[in-house]
């Protein structure tokens, strides 16, 4: 009650006043008509009603401490106090309010990315406990592990459960519409083991997880809303998968959102039930391992019981049906025990983590550049409102309040600034989580702000409001009362050693800013100058998959795909048109597989090369020649062994190309390719771009016509068009009409390079426009010093040139300020440079992280915006007319 | 006659505010002129506390306000007891009952 009073009293703060005011009026009143009835005059009577009262004011300020909260009103007051001096100066204000924001915003934005990709737990109960188990691939991350292990798993006693789980990205039909939905297959112990909750329904059961059982679903509740549309009768609805048919069983709870990393998941059906090629019957899979530990055990306790049981847990779990030499391999693996905490991770930590520390650092330098440079202004504005301050503090104010107020406007900028900035952090987020769409597909990154975000924003608010506030009481710490009513305006130049250091500091930081930026951007360059060996130009991928709705084996034969590909070449403007089983830039190599020549024409040599499938036209589409033999042929007659192209660098590791064509290779150790007979020989190509300095790696190019049934996983058409757009509705048409197939998503090549480089692109160009920002800010701030400076020693600059000093010493009087600011900076910045080469040395391409050229040109960039920026002060402290000086003392 | 008054001592003033409103509601001017009255003007209000201390009454909901007429015709914000503010005074006025009651048979004893 008392509460919701103070609230109306605050909200209508005039009328409380005006209600006070009334009711001590009347009471003055009654108490005048008292005198007046014992026939007093009016006059007298009203003096001695209020010489009864006693102070009038005294009484009605202690009402309104009762009415109100004091120390939110004194806020309120500091603050309109504030806003006023702000909008007193409105550039300074734009300019602190635009800088801040940018800073703030991309700050934040990248930290919610670093959060959501490596902080956020994942959406299950005590997700601290769970642990990845997983066989090490030869990069060294971590790989699945064949189901078969999850038996002897279940031995150990250090686990409180033990499951795997699996992910695919499916065309799936849900309440009749189809969309690309990411699926999880889950062992039967899944749900129980990572404590996933269904909201209804029930969950998938180690019975559902068995050969012959009935198939069904899960379904997680952003899928329900999105397909079903949030409706109660989804129980007992089909949904469909190529190659089976699902029952709906239950709905996840709201949070759970999948297993994989920014890959979020719709569909969870059990492992058992997932189409495959395997023989009807019960079979492994390889998934992700997880466990849950049990209390007592630490992450380290289950990793050493896992080693010492390696050999133990691989023999238990050879994969049925492997062969000798496979199984070999298999028991040679290395198992290696990460924390599941924050998800499952296939590749995108691996791929961004340094990009975005680097992102990071660079946002964070950009802060830092803009703190110092606005503590540099409210340095220059502290000075100049020494006279302002000095009256305030004669008049009575304390030093604290005089702090109060100089820390609530720093706050009311930062807090304006912050809030610009967690609306640029959204803008930002919105575009990564588009551009990530494009290149990814499956893509969503939950980055909706948790504590982690508020805590950081909270942090970065506080730090910057500090900061400021420090810089603008530095001055008037020192202030006395007597010495700024008489300096304040007169020639005598404050020291101003803290604004060049500042100055310095700024420079510093620019310089390593401005270093990056030039690295990146050469880097970059450098990439896309490389000579891939492939004519992206006017080049489109049409990506397919299977329809859910079509027998998924009937129709992946040569006819089918070439009657496909007929379609596809009849379409207006489309020059050649090819089938393969990868999409370049986005896809990298499937793994190698050794490559062994056959027939004795084999040296000792056996290198491993990339794998992929392509048809007829493939190389006429992407510009790759043919140097021997031929191309394949659509129209082959003579079916003997099935056929391969090499690239010219693999064809060179075994000697003379042209002498290779009509030999014999086998290719890994897959029965299907044996014996391959090799027709010809390519021109080299780099078809992806992990390793961009390498442009002539080692290809086998199989032909899509001997195994049309293995293109069916993965197809893709790549079309040349004489010139012109692709007609997307005809494409989408042709794919149509031959039954089996959908399109999945259609891109220019070039697009997808530009989707290969996302990272190196990002940060080439972040850095390269707060480059920039830092240069300008570091303009502005050398011209507001040296114009500040120049005002305030008028005087002095007046006497020198009445002494006779010429125009050009005076000039230097100005210019040798900022010579000692950019040498102090240039100290400062060197090693902040070669820091900053360090860190971006992973995107860096073709430039050394130590770049002469770089810091040198920086630096000679840094210079020559100083020079600029002090070229007007000194032209006016020139141009000052002595006499004019002389008389404003 | 002014020999005669007495300041109030310290938290007495709330007491005897709730007491003068259990009789009904009135205005500020009234509640003081009132205890004048009552106490043959030995006790004195001070008019600079009587509001600050009315205006804490009403934010520990003991009494409300409202805007009436008064009988002299003039708008006056007049003060009510509410059932809080009834079961406080009772509290209160037992609390001093005690205390001047213990009080008196020290000064008469000791």
């Amino acid at each position: 009650m008392a509460w919701g009073r103070r609230l109306r009293a605050l909200l209508f703060r005039g009328r409380a006043n005006r209600d006070l005011d009334d009711e001590i009026a009347a009471h003055l009143e009654f108490e005048t008509r008292k005198y007046m009835a014992r026939g007093i005059s009016e006059p007298e009577a009203r003096r001695r009603a209020r010489v009864e009262f006693g102070g009038v004011e005294p009484a009605k300020e202690a009402c309104r401490d009762v009415d109100h909260w004091p120390c939110i009103d004194a806020l309120l007051r500091d603050l309109r106090h504030a806003g006023r001096t702000l909008a007193k100066t409105p550039m300074f204000t734009a300019v602190a309010i635009t800088i801040l924001t940018l800073a703030n915003g991309s700050n934040l934005a990248v930290f919610a990315l670093i959060d959501s990709l490596f902080l956020r737990p994942l959406p299950v109960d005590r997700p601290g406990e769970l642990l990845r188990i997983a066989s090490v691939d030869k990069h060294g991350r971590p790989a699945q592990l064949p189901s078969t292990i999850l038996e002897p798993l279940r031995q150990y006693d250090g686990a409180t459960g033990v499951c795997g789980f699996d992910s695919s990205y499916e065309a799936a039909e849900m309440n009749g519409a189809i969309s690309q939905t990411g699926t999880l297959g889950f062992t039967g112990d899944c749900f129980q083991t990572l404590g996933i909750k269904v909201q209804f329904g029930r969950a998938i059961t180690p019975v559902d997880d068995r050969f012959g059982a009935p198939p069904v679903a899960v379904i997680t509740a952003s899928a329900w809303r999105r397909a079903f549309g949030g409706r109660p009768d989804v129980l007992g609805k089909s949904i469909r998968l190529p190659g089976a048919t699902f029952t709906v069983v239950g709905v996840t709870e709201d949070r759970f959102d999948g297993l994989l990393l920014a890959f979020p998941a719709g569909i969870i059906i059990p492992l058992q039930q997932e189409s495959s090629t395997a023989p009807p019957g019960p079979h492994y899979a390889w998934v992700n391992v997880l466990v849950r530990r049990a209390d007592r055990v630490s992450t380290k306790q289950v990793a050493a019981w896992v080693k010492a049981q390696r050999h133990n847990l691989l023999e238990q779990s050879i994969p049925l049906h492997a062969k000798p030499d496979a199984w070999r391999r298999y028991l040679n693996a290395r198992l290696m025990v990460t924390s599941a905490a924050n998800g499952v991770d296939y590749f995108m930590r691996d791929r961004f983590a340094q990009p975005l520390y680097a992102v990071f650092g660079i946002c964070g330098a950009i802060l830092a550049i803009a703190c110092v440079n606005l503590a540099n202004l409210m340095l220059a504005r502290a000075l100049r409102r020494r006279r302002e301050i000095a009256v305030r503090l004669s008049l009575g104010a304390g030093t604290g309040q005089v702090v109060r107020l100089l820390t609530t406007e720093s706050f009311l900028l930062v807090f304006t600034a912050s809030a610009a900035g967690v609306l640029l952090a959204r803008w930002l987020l919105q575009i990564v989580g588009i551009e990530g769409a494009m290149i990814f597909g499956n893509f969503h990154l939950s980055s909706s702000p948790d504590w982690r975000v508020l805590v950081f924003l909270t942090a970065a608010l506080v730090f910057i409001t500090a900061a400021f506030a420090a810089a603008s009481m530095w001055h008037c710490r020192r202030l006395s009362v007597a010495t700024a009513l008489r300096d304040a305006g007169r020639g005598i130049a404050p020291a101003g050693s803290a604004q060049r250091l500042l100055a310095s500091l700024q420079m510093g930081l620019t310089l390593a800013l401005v270093v990056a930026a030039s690295l990146l951007g050469a880097s970059l360059r450098s990439i896309y100058r490389i000579d891939l060996g492939v004519n992206t130009e006017n080049v489109w991928d049409v990506m397919l998959a299977s329809r859910p709705d079509s027998d998924a084996n009937r129709y992946a034969t040569a006819a089918y795909y070439q009657e496909l590909l007929r379609g596809v070449e009849s379409i207006p403007g489309v020059s050649s048109a090819t089938l393969c089983d990868f999409v370049p830039f986005f896809n990298g190599f499937y793994g190698e597989q050794p490559v062994r020549l056959l027939d004795g024409a084999a040296g000792e040599s056996e290198p491993r090369a990339g794998a992929v499938m392509v048809s007829d036209s493939y190389f006429r589409t992407l510009g790759l020649r043919i140097i021997a033999g031929e191309d394949f042929r659509r129209d082959r007659v003579d079916r003997r062994d099935p056929e391969v192209i090499l690239s010219e660098s693999l064809a060179r590791q075994f000697g003379d190309p042209q002498r290779l064509i009509g030999h014999h290779l086998s290719l890994g150790n897959d029965a299907v390719y044996g014996r391959l007979q090799i027709v010809g020989i390519a021109s080299n190509a780099a078809l992806d771009l992990v390793n961009p300095g390498q442009t002539a790696p080692l290809v086998v190019y199989t032909n899509v016509w001997d195994h049309p049934e293995r293109l069916a996983w993965y197809p893709v058409v790549l079309i040349r068009m004489a010139g012109g757009a692709l007609a997307t509705a005809a494409i989408r048409h042709v794919i149509h009409q031959s039954g089996r197939e959908y399109v999945e998503r259609i891109n220019t090549l070039d697009a997808e390079k530009d989707g290969a480089l996302v990272e190196n692109r990002v940060a080439a160009w972040l850095s390269g426009a707060f480059g920039l920002l830092a240069l300008a800010m570091a303009g502005c701030g050398l011209f507001g010093l040296l114009s500040y400076q120049v005002s305030s020693r008028a005087g002095e600059i007046g006497i020198r040139v009445a002494l006779g000093a010429r125009r050009a010493q005076i000039q230097w009087l100005v210019i040798r300020q900022i010579l000692v600011v950019v040498a102090v900076g240039s100290l400062l910045g060197l090693p902040l440079s070669l820091v900053a080469g360090k860190a971006t040395a992973s995107l860096l391409f073709g430039v050394s992280g130590a770049s002469v050229a770089a810091i040198g040109g920086s630096l000679a960039v840094l210079i020559a915006t100083a020079l600029i920026a002090a070229w007007l002060p000194a032209r006016r402290a020139a141009a000052l007319d002595p006499v004019a000086a002389l008389r404003q003392e | 006659m002014s020999d005669n008054r007495i300041d109030l001592l310290q938290g007495t003033l709330d007491l005897l505010i709730l007491r003068t409103l259990d009789a009904g509601p009135m205005h500020g001017w009234a509640i003081s002129e009132r205890i004048q009255q009552i106490s043959d003007d030995v006790l004195r209000v001070n008019q600079g506390s009587l509001y600050p201390a009315l205006h804490r009454l009403e934010h520990q909901g003991w009494i409300k306000a409202k805007w009436a007429v008064s009988e002299l015709g003039r708008r006056a914000r007049f003060y009510e007891l509410t059932a809080a503010g009834r079961r406080q005074l009772a509290l209160e006025a037992g609390k001093w009952a005690r205390m001047t009651a213990a009080i008196g048979r020290v000064l008469e004893r000791a």
